[in-house]
């Protein structure tokens, strides 16, 4: 709890650190936060987007994000100390974004296998994903 | 904007060029153009141009070449084109005119100057566009979509850089003229400055321009750079704050509650000097009064010492510079944190985007390295200039900094002789961006330090630059960290040791540059804003029910103000400052008198009812209901009603707790609404209607419950009244409860409440309990003795009974009454006698008197049978296990 707010917590104590931020689209983006608002809005700078796909990684450098607040689904300080000691393999983008897109397709792939097995039962639905993750 | 800039270029007023399309410029035509397109002759001499005056076509044809080779081909400019400067301005209509030509011409010297400039590192908007930088220009000088600080961006590169070559010819008269927005950048530079020093400038004024106010770009005057030197180093204060909105209006020109500043004349002495001219463009100005005024600078720790060490450094070799003029160090040394800031922003200035400086962009920590790197002065200056000043609200001094750094690095660089003037005329712009343009050289505020990373901290303390923000710390009273910064100015020599220093500094494995950039980015939050943002967020806490919005918290904080006060005194209750305004809660709408229908008058507080949803019943659903069942109707009505029943109790209690915190003269309606609410569920439990339904209410656990808690609440007579009809209802309930036993919750409070009885009201309660018809003497006993709860109201009873046979002489009491009771304890007793005592209950409900009781009306005989017995009654049975294990 801060001592700016009893009893809830602020993002303003969380201004010039290193955060991990998720997004609702599924991204996450690490960045040193700048500036927010009352809307939770924020101002990601040096931010990169990081990629994961199974115990390997792949950065993207961004730049300057700045994220509407109700898209954020969570935040977190990062360690920069640990940060270099990951149990997680860093590739370079290339790598990790065919590996994304091959994942992505696996995943289609069973999707679609589950939707005809249903239609074949006699199940017919559509599922509008919403915030994904 | 670009794709329009050149379809204007090529619409057959290359005269005019750019400014054709720019509405500005047609200010005067439209005003007397006709309204009606049809009232106007197209072939006019108007639109056709043959108006005395309107334009110079000699002019234009000459701005038509220089705009042709500004634009497209970077040819050295032709400056005997500078007579017709002069009749140029009179040609043109509007400031933005003027201005398109100046920066039109500034492209074209830019490019004389380019060999001399350090070519790697170009401020960007030079950089990469140069075929386009005019008409960038342009659109960002007219198009309403350009930020300030970008549009004083370009103007800084331009102007800072044509004045150069063109003060080398040109006469001040001409100078004046086309240096119309340095003077009016310098101008609000003055003014910022006078504000502070509270003195005019020694330096007479060379020139007066007359900036014309239309100019939305809202040149400001510039200043020389001795000028600003002097200026900062005369300040010894702290820098008064100056808002966002004095900053603009300054930016237009207009006379700031300051004064006016006395200009310097120094212009134009220092001009075939110095390199970059101090004349600082449109956009420098603010920021340069920005610097002055900014009492918070939010220079990034990273931000070298340099500034200091650099001045100290200078005094000595004032002179050594080669074609430095004296005076022109003089601001420096008058000012000593300007001179710390200025070789830092040099080097540093730079976002690391810009190729210009990366290497120095990134080294905080080496003023004098990338400097020595050759990176052209006046390259230097704007860009560090161009990033330095960081634009927020409490930046001013931030500027300040930023524009005495400037100057200072040209003392620490001979060899380039003109470093000072570069990035002078870049600080302006950065003002004007909110916060748009990375604060390279931000220093966060001394309320920023607490938040800011160990490491990034002490590299903050070591960094003279602190200087500066000390006085800014002072300002916001923020003594420890002034100290610190105080005791490292005096301590801080030279760039060396702030170099080596450096390292040491960093806790991280960070690069020096990466932690550097970082730390010039943080502090871009002013505190001010985060003030707001945190005032916001209490606003949105404030609650006028905190046990209700925030019940965890509430109760946390209080038990731990509890045990902080000390173990002593009861519950603390939560004082909740906004209940004071218990009463106004309240609000109705204004509404007005006399009128024909209701006028609403729609505010935050009392929004427009537009749509009416409520919970009503429609036609479907009293159909549906028909077809559920009416039993379970009934019964779900039957649970509506006792949850409203502990709605109200919820509300007594939280009135409760209200009481406490409000003061005394508002408690009196809390107390009655307290009593309005008890009543309502005392005529919930004993209305007419309630007694049909008294059975199933006890029937429920939850109205058991509810009866339970609301007995206390209850006054004698109402809680009489309870028993009474509880009572009533005993036999059935007994039978009724015979399996659950769910009945035990009320005991205590039934036992509770028959405290206090007198001796009539027992009677009538043992009457009750017999019934109505003539009872079979004692048969009702049976049952109501087998049930633990009957069996404990029972002992309850004859508990109660001592107590009053204690407390009252026999001669105050009712003979009869006496008699009534008498014979209802030897009916107690004779039926106690007939149960077994296994059958019989055990107690959970201590009654101590009752066995007393027995012995004051029965013979000792019978009391020996039914001793036991009593005692498994009324003991509970932690006791009657040593009972039974003594007899």
């Amino acid at each position: 709890m801060s001592g700016y707010l009893p009893g809830t917590a602020s993002l303003v104590e969380e201004i010039d650190k290193k955060l991990l931020v998720v997004l609702r689209d599924g991204r996450t983006l690490i960045g040193y936060l700048r500036s927010i608002d009352q809307f939770a809005n924020l101002v990601l700078h040096r931010t990169i987007e990081r990629i994961h796909v199974g115990k390997k990684y792949g950065d993207i450098p961004r730049g300057i994000f700045i994220v509407r607040g109700e898209n954020v689904v969570l935040l977190g300080e990062v360690d920069t100390e640990n940060e270099k000691n990951l149990p997680l393999e860093e590739v370079s983008i290339d790598v990790i974004l065919d590996m994304q897109r091959e994942m992505q397709i696996a995943k289609e792939q069973e999707e679609e296998r589950k939707r005809k097995a249903l239609q074949e039962r006699g199940m017919h639905f559509t599922e509008q994903p919403e915030d994904f993750m | 904007m670009e794709n329009a800039i050149h379809v204007m270029s090529s619409s057959g007023m290359p005269a005019l060029g750019l400014g054709a399309g720019i509405p500005g410029s047609h200010d005067n035509e439209l005003i007397e153009a006709p309204e009606e397109e049809e009232e106007f002759d197209v072939l006019n001499d108007e639109t056709f141009g043959n108006c005395e005056g309107d334009w110079d076509e000699e002019e234009h044809k000459r701005f038509a070449e220089l705009e042709g080779e500004s634009f497209f081909d970077l040819q050295p400019p032709d400056h005997t084109k500078d007579s017709g400067y002069g009749n140029a301005e009179r040609s043109y209509r509007s400031q933005e005119e003027f201005l398109e030509q100046s920066i039109s011409r500034l492209m074209e010297e830019e490019e004389d100057d380019k060999a001399k400039f350090f070519g790697k590192g170009q401020p960007i908007p030079f950089s990469g566009r140069q075929q386009q930088h005019g008409q960038v220009h342009l659109d960002q000088l007219f198009g309403p979509s350009s930020p300030p600080a970008l549009l004083d961006t370009e103007h800084l590169d331009l102007l800072q850089v044509s004045p150069k070559s063109r003060n080398i010819w040109g006469t001040p008269s001409h100078d004046s003229q086309f240096r119309k927005p340095a003077d009016a950048l310098r101008k609000l530079f003055d003014t910022a400055k006078a504000g502070q020093r509270g003195a005019p400038s020694p330096a007479p004024q060379v020139y007066h321009p007359p900036m014309p106010t239309q100019s939305p770009v809202g040149l400001p005057q510039a200043h020389t750079l001795e000028e600003i030197e002097r200026q900062m180093m005369s300040r010894s204060r702290t820098p008064q704050v100056i808002t966002a909105e004095e900053l603009e209006r300054q930016m237009r020109g207009e006379d700031s509650p300051r004064g006016e500043y006395s200009r310097t004349p120094q212009v134009v002495n220092h001009h075939p000097q110095i390199g970059p001219p101090p004349q600082l463009p449109p956009g420098l100005l603010p920021a340069s009064a920005l610097t002055g005024e900014m009492p918070r600078s939010p220079f990034p720790p990273g931000m070298p010492p340099m500034p200091l060490p650099h001045h100290m450094a200078m005094h000595p070799p004032m002179t050594p510079p080669p074609g430095k003029p004296p005076t022109g160090m003089s601001p420096i040394n008058q000012h000593p944190m300007a001179n710390g800031r200025s070789s830092p922003i040099n080097i540093k200035g730079l976002p690391p985007g810009q190729n210009l400086s990366s290497p120095m962009g990134r080294s905080s920590s080496t003023p004098t390295p990338p400097l020595v790197r050759g990176m052209p002065p006046h390259f230097q200056s704007p860009h560090p200039a161009r990033l330095v000043s960081p634009y927020s609200i409490g930046n001013s001094p931030m500027a300040v900094n930023l524009a005495s750094r400037m100057m200072t690095p040209p003392p620490n660089m001979p060899p380039h002789g003109h470093i000072p003037h570069g990035p002078i005329p870049h600080m302006p712009p950065m003002p004007n961006s909110p916060m748009g343009t990375p604060p390279h050289t931000r220093i966060p505020p001394p309320s920023n330090m607490q938040d800011m990373s160990p490491h990034s901290r002490s590299q903050q303390q070591h960094h003279h630059v602190v200087d500066r923000r000390q006085e800014i710390y002072s300002q916001h009273g923020n003594g420890e960290a002034s100290d610190k910064h105080r005791a490292y100015r005096t301590n801080y020599q030279r760039p060396p040791p702030w170099q080596k220093n450096q390292p040491q500094r960093r806790q991280h494995q960070h690069p020096q540059q990466g932690e550097e950039v970082e730390d010039e980015y943080a502090g871009l939050m002013t505190q001010r804003e985060k003030d707001w943002i945190i005032k916001i967020q209490l606003l949105q806490l404030n609650t006028d029910n905190p046990y209700l919005d925030d019940y965890y918290y509430t109760y946390y904080t209080l038990r731990k103000k509890q045990e902080e006060s000390g173990h002593t005194d009861s519950m603390a209750r939560f004082l909740i400052p906004n209940f004071a305004k218990i009463e106004s809660r309240a609000y109705t709408p204004a509404q007005f008198e006399g009128s024909l229908g209701r006028l609403t008058t729609a505010s935050v507080h009392n929004p427009r009812h537009i749509i009416d949803v409520s919970g009503g019943s429609s036609p479907s659903e009293d159909s549906s209901k028909k077809n559920v069942s009416k039993e379970l109707r009934k019964f779900r009505q039957l649970l509506m009603d006792i949850e409203k029943g502990y709605i109200l109790l919820l509300d007594v209690d939280d009135i409760e707790k209200k009481v406490f915190a409000v003061p005394e003269d508002s408690r009196l309606s809390l107390f009655l609404e307290r009593h309005e609410k008890i009543c309502m569920l005392y005529q919930y439990f004993t209305s007419d209607e309630s007694i049909e339904q008294y059975m199933q209410i006890l029937s429920v656990r939850k109205g058991r419950k509810l009866l339970a808690r609301v007995l206390p609440l209850f006054t004698k007579n109402q809680a009489h009244v309870a028993l009474c009809i509880l009572f009533h209802h005993m036999q059935a309930l007994v039978r009724k409860d015979a399996a659950e036993g769910g009945l035990v919750s009320l005991t205590r409070p039934v036992c509770r409440a028959m405290e206090g009885s007198d001796l009539e009201s027992l009677v009538r309660l043992v009457n009750i309990l017999e019934g109505e018809k003539p009872p079979q003497t004692g048969s009702y006993l049976q049952t109501l003795l087998k049930n633990q709860f009957s069996a404990a109201v029972l002992c309850g009873l004859l508990n109660q009974a001592e107590q009053v046979f204690k407390d009252t002489s026999p001669v105050d009491m009712d003979n009869q009454l006496q008699t009534e009771w008498s014979q209802f304890v030897e009916e107690f007793a004779e039926g106690l006698e007939k149960m077994a005592l296994k059958d019989l209950p055990v107690a959970t409900f201590l009654l101590p008197l009752t066995e007393a009781h027995l012995s004051r009306h029965l013979n000792a005989q019978l009391v020996g049978k039914v001793e036991e017995k009593v005692h498994r009654l009324t003991t509970p049975l932690q006791t009657t296990a040593s009972s039974n294990a003594a007899s």
